[in-house]
């Protein structure tokens, strides 16, 4: 009976181990990548293609990141990667919840055709698109400029179609009781209606600014020039950029570490915050940015 | 006796206080055993640690004679109705059923018979292919039933079987479950906070409070004869009313012992009425007793709020319980300090 | 004052009437979003169907209908069947591979102690990572003399490989960026749908007799079968538009070897100017994704469970 229970004991502690193996290893396979990103953007442009490859570099050149800086071209991408980012994040908000507003508590005659039209977007990707939307954009001469980016985002099914869910989940006596107390309309919406959905809209907002910062396809196809280009599409010309055939890898990642920066930052506090609360014993929840993911999932549900 | 539990103790995992300690109970065998009690005083986590759902930190449970207390739950042959049915929702009625019996590696026509057997049972005939969220949540109730009934167990448990149910649904099948166990003759160990249940369905009853049993004993005496002030005031609709007497010991009496008549021998004191509710068959009255509280009393006589009475209880409708809220002898009672609640 | 005292109610006027005026007019409200669906979606959308039956030369202007010669071409060239077959297999492997990939560490990472957290959040964090980024983490690990996955085979001594420079080792690149870029969104979906199906139902399951495997596969995979479904199309949708690491990494190369759909339809039309034939190629991708969205929303729904 002692001897059972001990060797159980065993077992389950030779279990722990295993799994605290995996686990490491799991956090490797998804580390790695960017400790080795981090560690090249400082590796001179010979260590950088050395072969093989060092684990730490010799010495560290930070100015790889002011030669990246002071490239002519970066301070031009890096304002047009925020003016596009903002511009366009903030028009997609707005006009988007301007039409999730009316779907979800307004009647009006057409609605359903009309949100059955608006979520167009879900079932045509921009693939099949883009050249037809590059010729009416030359033909009205406006390649190259942000108001032909931001038009894009005038409309985002996907965006119009959860916004719209969140606030059908807000109780209409909520509403009304607001309506009763004499509140505008002006302020049932900033000061009920958006309230009540906040962490929902917190995260949608940081998804849309993340993805517009990422963005890449329609920068790539709706630019002849580099007037509108944003950083993603730097790292191209850096790339190509050859020295004595020796590609600079660690003028590229230094870009990368800059453009994954805001990212990264965010992932860190995210999760040192994670720690602080663990270690306080509060409850802990799955990130910000997946709550959102398994919203919109549950939403996609609701709708099929 | 079907059942031992001896000595069981209940430590939750990352926590100090033992919801349970030092719990003795022998259910018999044939019998339909209620754990009656408020939420959070372990009546659940005692079940579950019958069913082998929750570990037991220390004691230990026989079950015919046979010490099950380490035993893996399948393998028991006890079956459960969970609060919220348990019903795997992807499986059609006879699925839920049948996935049981597979893994008790019957065969095809045992099972097929035994699914027949059991609908009929149940009054599901015709149901069989539907899947759970076709079906009403009376009929989900009786699928949850027909699985437990299919596995032919040693004893049934519930937990809050009912509680899901509208009230109207909740008699009906309260009924039914009376009828089955007849049929049955099976031992029923039903867990619930609704003591008209217990009252109605039990043939023995378990009050219980903070991991303890106050009292375990007949429907008829655990109404009638309560063992303590808790029980007293948990059971009957509503429980007695008790005064802390001066001496520090306690007399209580129902609600409907309460008269406006004078009385020879018994209790009585002034009270301003505060409401009056009426229920159909009579009215409940609430009470100031001024400087001791608020009690209420059932009388079939409406009174007018705001009025103040002469509140009278006969010496034989009198209940005493000692110093640790225990019942005991009758004691000359020196005079009435205040309403008292067991559960303050 | 007495709480029955009562106070003057002020009317609204001005900014507020105008405000409440039009936020309860639905067709000024919807009209940004709508008229642009419209500019820029639907009529795009028909005006690429219409080009795929026409011949179109971008330089001299000339347009000339061709019916379904567009088509002919693309089934007839090697390429276009290639690139095909390309999709399919990367496809292929990015859903099934990548599934089961997400299904097991999911399963494994289903638990609330810090250091599970921690590496949730770790896998999550490639997903929130421009695609173009981590195309360029990989295009240096797997350089063939300089990167990372060379040195560690030749440590161990394994044959080394081209990776994503070799034709027969390009897409097996393309395909193992993809699946570490999307892993840590299925994953946290497949923990959320694990935390979603209730502990009463293993309960009933272990009363059952039910053993750990039997009710993996008869209760734990057919309720997770919503995130799993959601998953598996969301994945074929974003296989077959793929371009952002193919751009980045391959340009389609070497030898259209990673030359998938999305990416042909801009070599055609960004590239070759070849219009009729690019948007031949996108009426061919668009009934692939507008179907699977209509299977998503119509058919699917009746066979799996959903509460």
């Amino acid at each position: 009976m002692n001897s059972a229970y001990k060797r159980r004991k065993v077992l389950k502690l030779i279990g722990r181990i295993i799994e605290c193996l995996l686990l490491i290893a799991l956090i490797m396979v998804f580390i790695l990548p960017f400790y080795w990103t981090l560690i090249t953007s400082v590796k001179s442009m010979w260590e950088a293609v050395e072969n093989p490859p060092t684990w730490w570099p010799r010495e560290f050149h930070w100015e790889n990141y002011a030669t990246v800086w002071n490239e002519q071209n970066f301070l031009k991408y890096a304002k047009n990667s925020i003016i596009t980012t903002f511009g366009a994040s903030i028009i997609q908000l707005v006009s988007s919840t301007m039409a999730a507003y009316a779907f979800a508590r307004l009647r009006f005659k057409g609605k359903k055709t009309l949100f059955f039209i608006s979520l167009a977007d879900i079932m045509i990707p921009a693939q099949v698109i883009f050249l037809p939307i590059f010729i009416i954009y030359s033909r009205l001469g406006i390649l190259n400029t942000y108001l032909s980016y931001f038009l894009i985002y005038i409309y985002s099914g996907s965006t119009i179609f959860f916004l719209r869910n969140a606030f059908m989940q807000v109780p209409e006596e909520l509403v009304e009781a607001a309506r009763l107390d004499g509140a505008s309309e002006f302020s049932i919406i900033f000061r009920v209606l958006l309230p009540s959905v906040k962490s929902f809209m917190i995260t949608q907002i940081m998804l849309i600014l993340i993805s517009k910062w990422n963005g890449y396809f329609w920068i790539q196809v709706l630019t002849t020039n580099d007037h509108i280009r944003t950083l993603p599409l730097l790292l191209n010309s850096i790339l190509a950029r050859v020295e004595g055939l020796v590609i600079r890898y660690d003028l590229a990642m230094a870009t990368n570490v800059l453009i994954m920066a805001p990212m990264l930052l965010y992932i860190i506090v995210f999760s040192i915050r994670g720690f602080v609360l663990a270690l306080q014993c509060k409850a802990r929840r799955i990130p910000l940015l997946g709550k959102l993911i398994i919203i919109q999932f549950d939403y996609f549900y609701t709708f099929s | 006796m079907l059942i031992n539990l001896s000595n069981i103790k209940k430590v939750y995992p990352g926590s100090k206080d033992p919801v349970i300690e030092g719990l003795n109970l022998a259910i018999k065998e044939g019998s339909f055993t209620v754990l009656l009690g408020p939420s959070g005083c372990g009546k659940t986590t005692l079940l579950r640690m019958i069913a082998g759902l929750e570990s037991v930190t220390g004691g230990s449970i026989s079950l015919e004679g046979e010490n099950i207390t380490n035993m893996e739950p399948g393998d028991r042959n006890l079956a459960m109705v969970f609060q919220n049915y348990a019903i795997y929702p992807h499986m059609t009625v006879k699925g839920n059923i049948e996935f049981g019996l597979k893994n008790y590696q019957m065969t095809k026509q045992q099972r097929e018979e035994r699914i027949k057997l059991v609908m009929e049972l149940t009054g599901l005939t015709g149901f069989e292919n539907r899947m759970p969220n076709q079906l009403s949540g009376g009929q989900r109730q009786r699928v949850a039933l027909a699985r437990a009934i299919s596995k032919s167990p040693k004893a049934f448990l519930m937990d809050e079987p009912l509680s899901n149910l509208d009230a109207k649904l909740r008699n009906q099948m309260r009924s039914e479950l009376i009828q089955l166990y007849n049929k049955m003759g099976t031992t029923f160990i039903y867990v619930t906070h609704d003591q008209t249940e217990a009252l109605t369905m039990a043939t023995d009853i378990v009050v219980m409070k903070d991991g303890k049993i106050m009292q375990y004993d007949t429907p008829e005496n655990v109404y009638s004869n309560p063992a303590n002030v808790f029980v007293a005031q948990f059971i009957g609709d509503p429980g007695m009313d008790v005064f802390q007497t001066t001496d520090d010991q306690f007399i209580g009496f129902k609600p409907r012992a309460l008269t406006t008549e004078p009385v020879a021998e018994g209790v009585s004191f002034d009270a301003n009425l505060l409401t009056t509710e009426y229920l159909g068959y009579d009215y409940q009255m609430t009470f100031e007793v001024p400087g001791k509280g608020t009690l209420v009393m059932r009388n079939k006589k409406k009174m007018t709020s705001g009025e103040a009475y002469r509140l009278s209880v006969p010496l034989e409708d009198l209940y005493y319980f000692d110093r640790d809220q225990n019942r005991c002898e009758p004691f000359p009672i020196t005079g009435l300090k205040e309403v008292f609640h067991a559960d303050k | 004052m007495q709480i029955s005292d009562r106070f003057e109610v002020k009317k609204h006027g001005g900014f507020y009437k105008f405000f409440n005026k039009l936020m309860k007019n639905a067709y000024i409200l919807i009209a940004p979003a709508m008229i642009t669906c419209l500019a820029l979606t639907i009529f795009p959308m028909c005006f690429a169907v219409y080009l795929g039956f026409h011949k179109w030369d971008p330089i001299s202007g000339r347009k000339k209908l061709v019916w379904f010669d567009n088509f002919r071409y693309l089934f007839q060239s090697e390429d276009f069947i290639k690139v095909i077959g390309n999709t399919l297999l990367f496809m292929f492997f990015i859903v099934f591979v990548g599934l089961l990939i997400k299904l097991l560490i999911g399963i494994f990472l289903n638990k609330r102690t810090p250091l599970h957290n921690f590496t949730q959040t770790v896998i999550f964090t490639p997903h929130i990572v421009a695609s173009v980024s981590v195309a360029i983490i990989f295009m240096g690990m797997m350089a063939p003399k300089s990167g990372l996955f060379n040195t560690v085979l030749s440590t161990f001594g394994l044959p080394t490989s081209n990776w994503y420079l070799g034709a027969d080792s390009a897409m097996a690149s393309v395909i193992m960026v993809s699946i570490w870029q999307s892993t840590g969104y299925g994953v946290l979906l497949i923990i959320a749908g694990l935390r979603g199906i209730p502990d009463y139902i293993y309960e009933a399951a272990r009363l059952d007799r039910s053993k750990p495997i039997n009710t993996f596969f008869k209760i734990t995979i057919p309720l997770l079968s919503p995130t799993l479904l959601y998953l598996l199309i969301t994945t074929v949708c974003s296989a077959f538009t793929s371009f952002d690491v193919i751009k980045m990494m391959t340009d389609g190369g070497p030898d259209n070897a990673t030359n998938l759909i999305a990416y042909y339809v801009y070599q055609q039309g960004m590239m070759f100017n070849q219009y009729g034939r690019a948007m031949a190629a996108a009426v061919i991708l668009l009934i692939f994704t507008a179907t699977l969205s209509a299977i998503n929303f119509f058919a699917l729904d009746r066979k799996v469970y959903y509460q």
